[in-house]
């Protein structure tokens, strides 16, 4: 199983965090504040206090066995670097950090981050994306003007198999996945959703009216598609 | 044909039933049920609002309009009678289960 090791759990490596171990990935947090520890400590494999922001003291920890690490690390953007050059010398395959500039990702990047994210930039996109178009759910930049969304299947396509609607010749985009929620009741006989996800769906798969797409294709193609 | 047949013979009993004893919140929670199941959302939603004109803080009835709304993708609404729930129970796992779900942290 991967393991990751999340270095600063302020809001965006607390996320981070909490959503890792939610999918039962063996998660290990550390940071400097007592009481993030403790918050933690409930939630993920392992919660460690050390001042983040001295690399110095992960020198102790052996984390060269990680996966995955993630800098959480806000605001520092010294601590942030450092923090990678230590972590790719220790041998951890994957390193994330979170960047507010341009120029922090070029700094990062050349010190060997291998993916560096802008966290309130990528969510100020998908908050927009979902306020003008009210039936998207999530949005996902794959580079300018390209983009992955989950959003309801339109009304003109709905009973329709793939082949039917032929998605790809009228509108250029692509289904990467159909999330389809199915009701039921559980052991207490109380209603549920049991989320199922076709990915590369077949082509006679039915488009029902309450199953969320995953497309991929340019932002305009994306909007004309909604727009059916 | 015969699940067709089973479902329409027991919509038409619930709502029979429904009419003859209407303060019963079992048969509201029954029909909508049966609608849920059938992906009939709005019907289903319906079948729980009427439920709860008579029953306002029924727990079970609640619950399972909050996972019908939720179905709809209407997740504000959902939110609202989870949020319900755990103001009349607050140690209701089920409910916080899906509130923490559905809600951005």
């Amino acid at each position: 199983m991967k393991q990751f090791v999340v270095i600063g759990a302020g809001r965006f490596g607390s996320a981070v965090a909490v959503t890792l171990a939610q999918k039962g990935k063996q998660v290990m947090v550390i940071d400097q504040d007592e009481q993030t520890v403790q918050r933690m400590s409930e939630i993920v494999t392992q919660a460690i206090q050390l001042d983040v922001t001295d690399p110095r003291s992960l020198a102790d920890l052996d984390l060269g066995e990680m996966d995955v690490a993630v800098i959480g690390i806000g605001g520092n953007l010294e601590a942030s670097i450092l923090t990678t050059m230590q972590l790719k010398e220790m041998g951890v395959k994957i390193v994330v950090a979170k960047a507010k500039t341009n120029a922090d990702k070029k700094i990062l990047s050349r010190i060997g981050a291998d993916r560096i994210v802008f966290p309130e930039r990528d969510m100020g996109i998908r908050v927009a994306n979902s306020l003008v178009s009210p039936t998207i759910f999530d949005y996902i930049q794959v580079s300018p003007g390209f983009g992955i969304v989950e959003t309801r299947v339109p009304d003109a396509i709905q009973g329709q198999t793939l082949t039917e609607a032929n998605i790809r010749s009228r509108f250029g985009i692509d289904i990467v996945a159909i999330r389809r929620r199915a009701p039921q009741l559980d052991k207490k006989g109380e209603s549920q959703l049991k989320d199922t996800m076709l990915i590369a769906p077949r082509a006679d798969e039915i488009l029902g009216k309450n199953d969320i797409l995953v497309i991929i294709g340019e932002e305009g193609k994306i909007e004309k598609f909604k727009s059916l | 044909m015969t699940k067709i047949r089973f479902f329409s013979r027991k919509e038409k009993r619930l709502i029979e039933k429904i009419a003859s004893h209407p303060q019963e919140t079992e048969n509201y929670l029954r029909l909508g049920k049966l609608y849920f199941l059938n992906s009939d959302y709005p019907k289903a939603s319906q079948a729980y609002e009427r439920g709860l004109k008579v029953a306002p803080r029924n727990k079970s009835l609640l619950f399972n309009y909050a996972v019908t709304r939720e179905a709809q993708q209407d997740l504000e609404g959902a939110k609202e009678l989870f949020l319900e729930i755990l103001s009349i129970d607050p140690n209701d796992e089920a409910a916080q289960k899906h509130l923490d779900q559905i809600t951005d942290f």
